[in-house]
């Protein structure tokens, strides 16, 4: 259902030793919004997103997601159980920079793995949704490559779907494109943007601003561990209203502008 | 023909079983032991570096005696075979849990993170994601771990277990045939490695794939 939020982060800080990376950021998500998160690098982008399924515990604050609450206190020394955090774990899923399929698993084990461990899934069954899930992101034929065959492109096709074989009510991707080479590049935001079409909630890092403008809902301007913006595509781009946000921009355009350049 | 040729090849059975056996039980041993120096207990770090520190500070030959007079006065009493096997196998161990801990962080993080992301707890993972990577990243370095135990195992002659070496000694103290009888002993060891190698080749090619790394 629309409008119900999925994710609620009140006040949450992560320090790592001496550095902020997150100073008291809060975020809501609702069902079935698509949010980019933009930002120099260094201003805790990628930590906002380890938080949501805690890869990084917040060091104080509190996380809502998906029915499930934690409030970290400062200097408590309560840990969360591991079956905790992974209940929560299971409704979201995680796309990464550098892929991380697991080598010594071909594309079609990479995607069965987790519900057959997780959900104690039948494994003909699991190798069945598995292939459909590989079929959906393009891929149905490299399901028996390994990693090291496959392309980045491919590799983080395949990643997606391994996240998607949870059935996870809400997808993070932390820069998914950063690590390809700009030809492999489209293949994955078609895949995304297809996600986005079918309705999935989305957290996505990313450099990609065209992306950002075609299909987030909001967009998120993060800098030194802050939400400094929180708005709609279009006057995020056209009416930024931060300093910092315009210096960003400014940056990032002009060097595209560059680029369009015609030459000679 | 060699005097005692067929005393040598039924020691030669008694060499490969307790090398297996030792090997079974190193393969454990470095499992344990490797777990025990990531676990959270600061106790149990402690006991498996010290065994570890032990055993690569001390001769084996030494280590065997070790064994060999220290079980009796715990009141331990068994064969002087098993007593070798015993002795091989914590040697090894030692040294294999030292290989699957280094082959263990050498595998990337993303491999782990993905998989916590995905909600397996730790155990899965271990069992699942880093030990198979860890075990084809282990096997060149385990073979020669495996190679340097079967020779070792000569080491066992001096508890009197009778294996090839101890067998050699006796037949030579009656066929007065040592050079004759030392060669066809190195030639039975050279080529129990030799198999070892084979087997080990073997299982290299079959479970890399191109997967490794």
């Amino acid at each position: 259902m629309s409008g119900t939020p999925i994710v609620n982060l009140r006040a949450v800080c992560k320090s790592f030793g001496d550095l902020q990376v997150l100073k008291s950021v809060d975020l809501q998500v609702k069902l079935g919004e698509k949010i980019c998160i933009v930002g120099p690098s260094g201003s805790g982008k990628s930590t906002l997103l380890r938080c949501i399924n805690l890869l990084e515990e917040p060091n104080s604050g509190q996380l809502d997601v998906a029915g499930t609450h934690m409030d970290f206190e400062p200097g408590s020394a309560r840990k969360f159980s591991e079956k905790e955090v992974n209940r929560l774990r299971q409704s979201v899923g995680m796309v990464f920079q550098s892929f991380n399929l697991w080598n010594h698993m071909t594309a079609l084990q990479n995607v069965m793995e987790a519900p057959i461990q997780i959900k104690g899934v039948p494994k003909a069954q699991a190798a069945e949704s598995a292939q459909m899930l590989l079929q959906r992101v393009g891929l149905g034929n490299k399901s028996s490559s390994y990693p090291s065959q496959l392309s980045g492109g491919q590799q983080q096709r395949v990643a997606i779907a391994r996240a998607l074989a949870m059935d996870p009510k809400i997808m993070l991707f932390d820069e998914p494109t950063s690590a390809l080479d700009p030809e492999l590049v489209g293949e994955v935001l078609d895949v995304m943007e297809k996600l986005a079409d079918d309705g999935m909630t989305m957290l996505v890092v990313t450099h990609e601003m065209g992306f950002a403008v075609e299909v987030a809902d909001r967009v998120i301007f993060m800098d030194h561990g802050a939400i400094l913006e929180d708005c709609v595509p279009s006057s995020f781009f056209h009416q930024p209203k931060t300093e910092r946000a315009k210096q960003f921009l400014a940056r990032l355009l002009g060097r595209n502008a560059r680029l369009q350049t015609p030459v000679e | 023909m060699l005097t005692g040729l067929p005393e040598l090849l039924e020691a030669t059975q008694t060499t490969a079983v307790a090398s297996i056996l030792a090997i079974a039980l190193a393969l454990v041993i470095g499992l344990a032991t490797a777990a025990a120096r990531q676990s959270q207990w600061l106790i149990l770090r402690k006991i498996a570096g010290f065994y570890v520190s032990v055993i690569r500070g001390t001769p084996l030959y030494i280590q065997i005696l070790g064994i060999y007079f220290l079980l009796p006065s715990l009141g331990i009493d068994i064969p002087r075979f098993a007593t070798g096997v015993i002795a091989l196998g914590l040697n090894s161990g030692s040294y294999i849990s030292e290989m699957i801990g280094g082959a263990v962080t050498s595998i990337s993080k993303g491999q782990t993170e993905a998989a916590r992301a995905l909600a397996m707890p730790m155990s899965t993972i271990q069992r699942r994601i880093i030990l198979p990577q860890a075990l084809r990243l282990m096997l060149p370095p385990l073979t020669l771990e495996f190679t340097a135990l079967v020779k070792n195992s000569a080491f066992l002659s001096i508890i009197g277990v009778v294996e090839l070496t101890r067998t050699a000694q006796q037949i030579i103290s009656v066929s007065f045939q040592p050079t004759q009888t030392w060669i066809a002993v190195a030639i039975i060891y050279f080529v129990l490695c030799f198999v070892l190698g084979l087997v080990a080749r073997y299982l290299e090619r079959s479970f890399s794939v191109q997967a490794a790394r």
